[in-house]
């Protein structure tokens, strides 16, 4: 029997705001716990909820990006429920009247292109964190994190691959990251997703018994859960193992199974009513095209820009428009030193292998770039060379050292006078008076070494192609 | 009303006593909102304020006016800059 996998997706984004969505705490993550709350945040009696505009301007960002419809009078509501990562007894969100409704996104597998519908997005405040501490047999909880405002990107049951949920949550990425709304760093929790899947015989159009499956923080978690999760219930079905229950499900990355977690609470359960504190907030064609004017470039007009205007190849490009972050270091860097080729140059081949050796990913590279470009400028006027001009880069990343101060505190500069190099040439001749011999008998591998010793009684800071040109032109004198 | 639902959503156990008692407080109230089923609504809005106020916001700026210290000490219970509270591991 031939069955296909049917999935909707919840997509929860932390929006890039200073703040928190209904207080003025920081909404910053990795700070100590507890460092960013207040009465407000922590549920006290009498502290009004005032919103962020920062955060809905977010919200109309992320509809505008996912060609939703906004709504023009939205609301905020509250959802009950009990338990102690929100102190309130319940959370702030949209259930009413959602920020924007109907948008979609188009999505390219190796099937092709493909459009995946939203059936809305809305704003709402996160939870704080738990942790379950056995030492002591109790709960801890930290706050920071409960009222930092979310986006929730509800999808209408459009995929039927891990291979298109993969695809839709790069793209996802992409758009969002780009326009500012949030960082999407699915390590640090800022991007998560939930995914509701059933399985059903191919030619049928009923739904079948649905599951929930939580906890997965990277692409790599997401597609090897729903493998898992989907067989698991053509199993069910196939052969009658366990009865699909309609419930929520926790995927364990190091186990690479699901495990059940609860049945899920029906929706009446939550008691959704409008939250009488928060005042309707009218959203005008005005306000939209302000924020809409004001939407950065996106990944992929840049990416046609870099490879269009800017003459970089495709596969640079799309490392460079691969992350918001990048793409950054990239512009940041060109404002200094206005040579594309040689800056994405540096980025991915020196910067990438640097940050990969400490562990970072592309999204996790922080750079000075005004410093960054200085390396660039001061191989580019042919201060030093690129050899030097690598360490120096390794210094910044460790050290944060100032690049042209260092190169003239610690002598780095290059040996331009032709004198001295020649000069050095000649004793490397006399000394390597063997290793000429067999140069000249047809040993070419001995012309590197020769370079090499002269740079080596340099201290490495000759202009290597200058030294070539020397080298080989007095080796043919030498010959005469 | 069905006191195990509501014991259920507030993850609380009531003794016998305090069921009845809550029941029948419940039922009290739940039956004085019932007169407002017999309105007919279905041409009218739903109202989401009496107030005819809109688009309040607040700037994104961040402030800290209390220290840690002073909000963790209002809990009966904390460790090591953590809120205590009983397991609620599900």
């Amino acid at each position: 029997m031939n069955y296909e996998t049917v999935m909707g997706l919840e997509v929860h984004v932390e929006l890039s705001t200073e703040t928190k969505l209904f207080c003025a705490c920081c909404a910053k993550f990795g700070a100590e716990a507890n460092e960013n709350i207040c009465p407000a945040c922590m549920g006290m009696p009498g502290m009004p909820a005032v919103i962020n505009k920062k955060a809905v301007e977010l919200g109309i960002a992320a509809s505008l990006v996912t060609n939703s419809e906004i709504t023009p009078c939205m609301t905020f509501d509250k959802k009950n429920y009990f338990y102690p990562d929100l102190p309130t007894g319940y959370q702030i969100t949209q259930w009413f009247a959602p920020i924007c409704k109907n948008g979609w996104i188009e999505i390219e597998t190796s099937e092709g292109k493909r459009k995946i519908t939203l059936k809305q997005i809305h704003i709402e405040e996160d939870a704080g964190k738990l942790v379950h501490d056995n030492r002591i047999g109790a709960s801890l909880i930290d706050f920071n994190r409960t009222s930092v405002p979310l986006v929730e990107i509800v999808s209408n049951p459009d995929f039927r691959t891990a291979e298109e949920v993969v695809a839709y949550l790069e793209k996802l990425r992409l758009l969002l990251s780009f326009a500012g709304v949030s960082d999407c760093k699915m390590q640090e929790g800022s991007m998560r997703c939930d995914v509701n899947i059933s399985v059903r015989k191919v030619g049928s159009t009923a739904l079948g018994t649905r599951t929930e499956i939580k906890n997965m923080n990277s692409l790599k978690a997401i597609a090897a859960a729903i493998t898992f999760e989907s067989q698991r219930h053509i199993n069910a079905l196939e052969t009658g193992s366990e009865v699909l229950v309609q419930e929520t499900r926790r995927w364990d990355d190091n186990i690479g199974e699901t495990f059940s977690m609860r049945e899920k609470e029906a929706a009446a359960d939550y008691r959704y009513f409008p939250d009488p504190e928060i005042m309707p907030i009218e959203i005008g064609d005005d306000w939209i095209n302000d924020v809409r004017n004001s939407l950065p470039e996106t990944s992929y007009d840049k990416y046609a820009r870099l490879t269009q205007e800017l003459g970089l190849s495709e596969y640079d490009s799309k490392i460079i428009t691969g992350s918001k972050n990048l793409s950054d270091i990239f512009d940041g860097t060109m404002k200094y030193f206005d040579n594309p080729k040689e800056v994405v140059n540096w980025i991915i081949v020196e910067l990438l292998s640097i940050a990969k050796g400490d562990n970072k990913g592309e999204d996790d590279v922080k750079i000075d770039c005004r410093k960054f470009a200085e390396i660039m400028e001061l191989v580019d006027n042919k201060t030093i060379n690129r050899n030097i001009a690598k360490k120096l880069l390794l210094l910044i990343w460790e050290d944060d050292i100032d690049p042209v101060l260092y190169v003239k505190e610690n002598k780095l500069g290059m040996v331009s006078d032709t004198r001295l190099i020649e000069d050095t040439i000649q004793l490397v001749l006399k000394e390597q008076s063997n290793s000429v011999e067999q140069y000249k008998a047809g040993n070419d591998k001995l012309f590197n070494f020769l370079v090499g010793q002269v740079m080596k009684k340099l201290a490495g800071k000759a202009d290597p192609k200058i030294v070539n040109s020397l080298l080989a032109d007095a080796i043919k004198k030498d010959d005469m | 009303m069905d006191i195990d639902i509501y014991e259920s959503m507030t993850k609380m156990s009531l003794s016998e006593p305090e069921r009845s008692e809550i029941s029948a407080q419940a039922d009290r109230l739940v039956n004085s909102f019932a007169a407002l089923e017999s309105i007919n609504t279905n041409d009218v809005d739903v109202l989401f304020t009496v107030l005819d106020i809109k688009n309040v916001f607040r700037d994104d700026a961040a402030i800290k006016e209390i220290p840690k210290e002073t909000l963790l000490s209002n809990a009966p219970e904390q460790y090591d800059g953590y809120f205590q509270a009983p397991k609620t591991l599900e």
